[in-house]
């Protein structure tokens, strides 16, 4: 049985008259041990999604269950759920990091001696042992995240929702948080994960989800779908100024023009196309490149907004 | 649940004394206002000899208010500041579910209050020679039914504020209308007007409270049950209130916003 199966999940919000469809038609499953990376463009409906996944915003039609159980109806669905929110802080201030740990741990029904052990087991697993008696107002911003993923883990729930975990980090910092999704999902955590770096995407997801207005638009585990997009994209560097008219051709065709190089993603008949509007240019190069998540992810974003 | 309500009580402490130039000031303020209430009411009555009953009546109310106003206001200002916080999504996350959470929290809270309260109360004593309020432990009990129904009418303030996220202007107002529930003296009234507070959240438990402790009344089974009655009613119609305003609150996906 799927750890997440959310069907058919309908979202509309009403304000000042106006009503806006949020989420159309979404449906996810996940399973044990696997990280599904649900993509999309700022308002697409991920966040919606999620929310609705974890009971906190209610569907207009659809369902949810998270280890069978509805997290609507039935609060026992909460136990198997843990959750970091994108734009919160998601634990106290004022408290030390062994201390959210510990409450954190209480308010997800644990026992007050199975927390304690539990606390320091994450402290220690996320590095943070140091710094169980400081206060989050005084941590970094990295380990503030990663606090939060470890209260978010405190009752061992089996799924795993992370909303743009990496936001707002240095490099150094997502990094560390990337290897420690890599982790969690390897020890059985079915892991659901939004993010706006799709290099993070592609190298810690088994599955991807690319919603775009409120629909899923895509969705196929993370290489077939890399696979499936190879061979067409190509890089393209020219010896001279592009015009006006050139520009405004190329965007039509959604390539991406940097000075003198341009980056298309298309199929060898519309690779000619380029190559006309580039006349008389000299060529200099024409690479045809490998595809990576960021390329497929516009391209496909693109081509909903044009259609 | 036990462990929870353990966590609260120690989360609260801790936020409480963790910054101690705000737990002074908090105790302190308290202190100051009701000095000011005292005295000022003291020279406008004249120093009448006759006066010392309503100074104790006037020190039961003052501290009932406070508590009850804290209780009042609580849940809706912890909701705001979780908001705000961006940690109230993660309190709706508990599988105890948001009115049990927050009402252990209130419980915690007032705990916290009380050590204000007991400190104050017992600085007001010593500031104001008043050594004759008899403070019955029976007083408890109509506390208790006073407590109920303020929770109650907390769970409309907290169900307001998930909805509309700031009710500054409504919490102002509630200072208001809790020193007409808590400070009326309906002990001393008599016939209809006295049947109709009974359906007033409060007014007969803190009536009761007064009587005994201030009037030397005996405890009366018929107004407990009667205070009783009301303090469930309300606390029970104020939850489920809240529940109706978390459902509205998720229909509209209004809980993350502050």
């Amino acid at each position: 049985m799927p750890i997440l199966e959310a069907k058919n999940l309908y979202k509309t919000y009403a304000a000042r008259g106006k009503t806006t469809q949020a989420v159309r038609d979404v449906s996810l499953t996940l399973e044990v041990g696997e990280v599904l990376a649900f993509l999309g463009p700022n308002g697409a409906g991920k966040t919606t999604t999620i929310k609705m996944i974890a009971g906190l915003v209610t569907p207009d039609a659809g369902t949810v269950r998270i280890d069978g159980l509805d997290p609507h109806n039935d609060a026992h669905a909460l136990r198997s759920l843990g959750a970091v929110l994108e734009g919160n802080r998601n634990i106290y201030w004022r408290l030390t990091a062994e201390e959210n740990l510990l409450y954190f741990g209480a308010l997800r029904g644990i026992t007050g001696a199975e927390a304690h052990v539990r606390a320091v087991e994450l402290l220690g697993r996320f590095e943070l042992l140091d710094k169980r008696n400081a206060t989050v107002q005084t941590l970094s911003r990295g380990m503030q995240q990663k606090l939060a993923i470890a209260v978010a883990l405190m009752h061992r729930p089996r799924l795993l929702l992370l909303d743009e975990p990496t936001l707002g980090l240095d490099v150094e910092a997502a990094e560390t948080v990337k290897e420690l999704v890599k982790e969690i999902s390897q020890e059985g955590h079915a892991i659901l994960l939004t993010t706006h770096q799709l290099d993070v995407a592609e190298e810690i997801s088994d599955r991807v989800a690319i919603i775009r207005k409120g629909s899923i638009i895509a969705e196929e585990p993370t290489q077939e779908l890399i696979r499936r997009f190879c061979g067409t994209a190509y890089t393209i560097e020219v010896g001279g100024e592009l015009t006006p008219a050139q520009l405004a051709k190329l965007a039509e065709l959604q390539a991406l023009v940097k000075q003198q190089q341009i980056e298309f993603l298309g199929d060898a008949d519309e690779l000619w196309q380029v190559l006309e509007i580039l006349k008389p240019l000299p060529l200099k190069r024409v690479v045809q490149d490998q595809a990576d998540l960021t390329e497929i992810f516009l391209r496909l974003v693109r081509e909903g907004n044009d259609g | 649940m036990v462990s929870l309500f353990l966590s609260e009580v120690k989360r609260s402490w801790i936020q409480f004394v963790r910054y101690p130039s705000e737990a002074i000031t908090l105790t302190i303020t308290f202190i100051a206002i009701f000095l000011g209430l005292f005295y000022g009411f003291q020279y406008m009555a004249g120093g009448t000899t006759q006066f010392g009953d309503r100074l104790d009546k006037i020190i039961i109310s003052y501290l009932l208010w406070s508590l009850t106003l804290y209780a009042l206001t609580g849940m809706a200002w912890t909701i705001q500041n979780e908001a705000q916080a961006g940690t109230l999504e993660q309190v709706f996350l508990s599988p105890y579910g948001p009115i049990v959470v927050f009402m252990l929290r209130a419980f915690a809270d007032l705990l916290v209050q009380l050590a204000v309260i007991v400190t104050a109360f017992t600085s007001i004593i010593l500031i104001t020679q008043r050594k004759d309020i008899d403070f019955t432990p029976l007083a408890i009990l109509p506390l208790i039914t006073v407590m109920l129904a303020t929770y109650g009418l907390g769970y409309v303030m907290g169900g307001l504020t998930l909805i509309f996220k700031r009710i500054m202007n409504l919490i102002q107002l509630m200072q208001f209308v809790l020193l007409f529930l808590v400070m009326t003296p309906v002990e001393d009234w008599e016939g209809n007007w006295r049947i109709a507070t009974h359906f007033l959240p409060m007014m007969p438990g803190a009536g009761m409270i007064r009587a005994l402790a201030i009037n030397h009344a005996p405890f009366d089974p018929l107004q407990f049950a009667v205070s009783l009655a009301n303090g469930i009613a309300y606390f029970l119609l104020g939850a489920y209130l809240f529940h109706l305003a978390e459902k509205s609150a998720k229909m509209k996906g209004l809980l993350g916003g502050y």
